[in-house]
């Protein structure tokens, strides 16, 4: 299988993750969750400032605390509370709007998937005057699909370019 | 530092202690929302409850080794928490004497000395000044270093792995002052004689409230939970279990400290851990539910099996859950905001894949992205945001779940309530009350009078 990034598989996967961006911002949750693999994992580590970040220097080591360490049926329960009607945090829903650029495609280590990173700017609006802008990273590996998808995600992890967290609560999906 | 009744009028901002005490009327229940949003208020506080409660600075195994730091805040100031070489621990202002500049700007770390990065005055790991550029040519070599080292935290102490410091040298002991809380605390701390551990680093977060939203639902509100919580409930259930069959317990008991702020609410009703299972993870309730036994040893039968569930604060900002074993401080920024800083508890001597699933189990409900967490500050929020209009901050506040309905239980210490009680919040704030006002240690050590009947 070829390893070759044509325009071809940059424009394909491009509008794979702009079509995954609209479904978050129409709040079309399952179809979103449809997008991912049933062994998907989905991460967002927590940020932390320490010595060893001078430029060159190896990340740190032991367990790291994340704000999100999902998996596919735990992304579900989080829907799963969104449809009860009863997730006060998300009702009525944020209006947000997530903006992704800089798409950068890799070849996997497993034949026809790719490593895709991009940067996002997540935005987000609540009820009266809240505004949250959230910046960073995502790094994807993406699966060919064959179920009219055409891509399927198995491992998003998230950075976000914030120590501690302005936000209030990360109620919304990255 | 005012004690001893001593606070001059002017520090108080226009307000009296007389004035202070009325906010809080435990006799009709009611509370003045202003304790919430005023900033004279507030900046009474940072000195009359900060200046001089214990605060939770870090847990033990933050701080394992000789060199090793953490920064955190006492209210407002910012403070460097440091094993020293002979094991102790030693708080100090992160702050450098020469020009204010905070001295460690990182998280946490390893170092034998902390040197300002203004102009290089050097401090060790104690916050002794060892070392200070040109001293011998600039400062012509009359600086006198021992004058001028790092603020100390007079007070620290540890309980069972909680390291608090205290501003104030004259604080009864931190044993003294949790008191009957202990009882309860042990329940999550002493499990075993391996203790606990922290998980992972620290989620670090803002909510526009103030801090007395958060400490206070921690300390005495279970009434919260089964409306704001609902959705989380509903969504981590197994699948098949219908909506109409998920019905919040209703036995369980509060706790309320007779004097200090503390409290806690748990049910009694033993659930087999299934809730935890929801919520953490099936091998943490597993894991739980094997270790009853020893830990019934070790702690008695009542804590082993009635209490599920538990929310606490240990006054004035100290909270967690335990079982589910997030550990969390609310530290005030302004009347009008917090950042919560929460930590993952979990039993040192677990299965490592238990304390992993502990871990992610606590991300997932009680984090800023967790499932349950979400809904609390939604509440806070638009409490404080209300709390802006000027109708709405003279309307008292409603305190008077419970009132007459203490009860004693042979199984518990203290002063209980109905787990659905206020009694604990019209404790938490008395002794807010007592404090701003002025009271002394000695006076503070006395039961809220008139008790909550």
């Amino acid at each position: 299988m070829s390893t070759a990034i044509t325009p071809e598989l940059q424009l394909d996967i491009e509008r794979f993750l702009y079509e995954e961006a609209a479904l978050l911002d129409r709040h079309e949750y399952r179809a979103w969750l449809a997008l991912f693999t049933p062994d998907a994992s989905y991460r967002m580590p927590v940020t932390t400032n320490y010595h060893e970040q001078a430029v060159g220097a190896p990340p740190p080591t032991g367990p790291v605390a994340n704000y999100f360490d999902d998996n596919a049926v735990t992304l579900g329960q989080r829907i799963k509370r969104l449809e009860t009607g009863k997730g006060w945090a998300e009702m009525p829903p944020s209006r947000t709007r997530h903006c992704v650029s800089n798409v950068y495609i890799k070849p996997a280590d497993v034949a026809g998937e790719w490593d895709v990173e991009c940067c996002f700017l997540l935005y987000r609006s609540r009820l009266e005057r809240q505004v949250d802008i959230f910046v960073g990273s995502r790094s994807d590996r993406l699966r060919p699909s064959d179920d009219g998808s055409r891509w399927k995600i198995a491992r998003r992890d998230i950075t976000l370019d914030q120590g501690t967290l302005l936000a209030n609560n990360l109620s919304i999906f990255f | 530092m005012a004690r001893d009744g001593a606070t001059p009028e002017d520090s108080r901002r226009g307000w009296s202690a007389d004035d202070i005490r009325k906010l809080v009327d435990v006799e009709t229940g009611t509370l003045d929302p202003r304790v919430y949003c005023d900033e004279s208020l507030y900046q009474i506080e940072l000195e009359q409850v900060f200046g001089r409660s214990w605060l939770f600075l870090a847990h033990r195994s933050q701080i394992p080794k000789a060199g090793d730091y953490f920064t955190t805040y006492m209210g407002e100031d910012p403070v460097i928490v440091s094993r020293q070489k002979d094991g102790s621990v030693v708080a100090f202002l992160n702050q450098c004497r020469h020009r204010g500049m905070r001295l460690a700007r990182l998280d946490h770390g390893n170092t034998k000395f902390f040197t300002c990065s203004y102009h290089g005055w050097s401090y060790d790991s104690s916050g002794k000044l060892v070392n200070v550029p040109m001293e011998k040519n600039g400062y012509c070599s009359k600086l006198v270093k021992a004058d001028w080292g790092a603020v100390r935290v007079p007070r620290v102490e540890e309980y069972k792995g909680l390291i608090f410091g205290c501003w104030d040298a004259e604080v009864p002991s931190l044993d003294e002052s949790l008191g009957d809380a202990k009882f309860y605390m042990d329940a999550m701390f002493d499990r075993s004689d391996a203790g606990t551990e922290i998980w992972g680093g620290v989620h670090k977060w803002v909510i526009p409230c103030n801090w007395k939203f958060a400490s206070e639902q921690f300390c005495s509100d279970m009434y919260h939970a089964p409306l704001s919580h609902m959705s989380a409930i509903l969504a981590v259930m197994p699948a098949g279990v219908p909506p109409e069959a998920v019905q919040w317990p209703t036995e369980g008991l509060q706790w309320r400290s007779e004097s200090a702020g503390h409290g806690t609410g748990f049910h009694t009703a033993d659930d087999q851990g299934q809730l935890l299972a929801a919520i953490v993870g099936p091998a943490v309730a597993e894991y739980l539910m094997a270790s009853r036994p020893r830990v019934a040893e070790r702690l008695g039968a009542t804590r082993t099996h009635a209490v599920n569930g538990a929310h606490m604060t240990i006054f004035p900002t100290c909270s967690f859950l335990p079982g589910i074993n997030t550990l969390r401080v609310w530290h005030p920024r302004g009347p009008n905001e917090i950042e919560v800083w929460a930590l993952a508890v979990v039993d040192a001597d677990a299965p490592q894949a238990v304390k992993d699933q502990w871990g992610q189990g606590i991300t997932r409900s009680f984090s800023p992205g967790g499932m349950f967490e979400q809904d609390d500050g939604e509440n806070w929020i638009e409490v404080q945001r209300v709390l802006r209009g000027t109708k709405s901050r003279r309307q008292p506040f409603n305190l008077q779940m419970g009132i007459g309905n203490e009860q004693s239980d042979a199984r518990f210490p203290g002063k209980l309530s109905y787990v659905f009680s206020e009694a604990a919040a019209r404790g938490f704030y008395t002794r807010w009350a007592r404090m701003m006002a002025g009271e002394s240690h000695a006076e503070l050590a006395a039961a809220h009078q008139p008790e909550v009947r």
